[in-house]
């Protein structure tokens, strides 16, 4: 892929081809400079992401920043969602608390198949993992609507083995000071 | 009746200091912050040390060394995008973020053109333009209001949907400034505490002015 560069290079004139792929030319440019931008401490998605240099230098090799968007080929109803915490796993079957979003109804117990629960997920299905569980419609671009349940668990970073190894430590550095004499 | 949008995204922009070079779906992976088969088959369409841009099937990532973008357009996966944010800034703890956006953008199908007009309207009346224009048209209104604490403000960018029709579509921006850059403990408690109050706030928005007279 060919390397990206922002510095500014005045050997190399503005109109030189970047020789992208055809694939790839759906990229836009970033200039060398970026222009003062009124808005760049806007923690909104602008529509896009072009900036010019307004300092007379001409760019080099340039890539456009296309805002972050996501393909339209699904558009996702939501009619109902849960937040669930696992108590128990017995026999495939799971027994669980949960509690509807934005309501103030109580929390509800339920069971139900560890077969609804994603393969990729299963192995974070322990008592105490919180799940999220929706029901709605996915409508595809051809027109095709799917009712769906999907239930996705919760992930937290997982420490690494020397991250535990410099806790444990830590963890015993204060033990001895709180125990020592 | 609670209408339900057409199109429903949620968003986190943050601006500070970001070294776009760690955000591989390699790095994610990794760190099981998403599920294997969704990192391998992430859409990479760049990684550079100034760049990085990928999709998964639920979620598009874009880091410049200045800022850092996620969005979903999948409602299913609000929260979860939430967790994926913590989890990314519990692990970079070291992260300069100045300020952050919790932004929700909602587009709603109007029952006709007619009333697509009449809402058009009611936001922004047209009479006081038509002195000296002949067919004055509302392409997007933004409202702003300011909060002391914590710091920053709420932005709402109201206006007819390009992606719906006829539709209108409504970008709430809840924007929050840090006045510590490496206070990433402010930054995570905003996330944990405010999301699910913002994801809510941008839908009454919405709601509190679809559902009134026009």
């Amino acid at each position: 892929m060919q390397k990206l560069q922002t510095q500014y290079d005045r050997s190399i004139p503005f109109n030189e081809t970047l020789g992208l792929e055809k694939e790839q030319k759906d990229l836009f440019v970033i200039t060398g400079e970026p222009t003062e931008d009124p808005h760049s401490n806007r923690t909104y998605l602008p529509d896009t992401l072009e900036s010019t240099g307004d300092n007379g230098k001409t760019p080099n090799k340039v890539v456009s920043l296309r805002s972050p968007s996501l393909s339209l080929q699904h558009k996702f109803k939501v009619l109902q969602k849960w937040e669930g915490t696992i108590i128990e796993i017995l026999n495939e079957e799971c027994r669980a608390y949960i509690r509807e979003f934005g309501s103030q109804n109580s929390i509800e117990e339920v069971t139900f198949s560890i077969e609804e629960i994603p393969e990729a997920d299963r192995y974070l299905v322990v008592p105490g993992a919180i799940f999220y569980w929706s029901i709605g419609y996915d409508d595809h671009i051809d027109g095709q609507r799917n009712r769906i349940s999907s239930i996705r668990l919760r992930r937290l970073p997982v420490w690494t083995e020397k991250e535990l190894k410099k806790a444990e430590e830590e963890a015993k550095t204060l033990f001895k000071l709180f125990n020592s004499e | 009746m609670t209408q339900i949008p057409e199109i429903d995204q949620a968003s986190v922009v943050m601006l500070g200091s970001f070294n776009p070079a760690i955000f591989h779906p390699a790095w994610f992976k990794c760190y099981k912050l998403i599920r294997d088969e969704e990192a391998d088959s992430a859409e990479i369409r760049l990684t550079s040390p100034q760049f990085a841009d990928f999709s998964t099937k639920w979620f598009h990532l874009q880091v410049l060394t200045e800022r850092f973008y996620i969005l979903t357009n999948d409602s299913f996966h609000f929260e979860p995008l939430r967790d994926l944010v913590l989890s990314i800034f519990s692990l970079l703890e070291h992260t300069p973020v100045k300020a952050i956006g919790l932004n929700r953008t909602m587009h709603f199908k109007m029952s006709s053109i007619e009333k697509w007009h009449s809402f058009g309207h009611f936001i922004a009346p047209k009479e006081i333009w038509k002195d000296k224009m002949k067919n004055p048209g509302l392409l997007s209104l933004v409202m702003q209001d300011k909060r002391d604490d914590p710091p920053g403000s709420v932005n709402v960018r109201i206006g007819p949907s390009e992606q719906i029709q006829p539709g209108i579509f409504f970008e709430v921006n809840n924007h929050y400034d840090l006045k510590d850059n490496n206070d990433i403990k402010n930054l995570l408690k905003i996330i944990k505490d405010l999301w699910d109050g913002n994801i809510v706030f941008a839908r009454e928005m919405a709601e509190n002015l679809l559902e009134r007279e026009y």
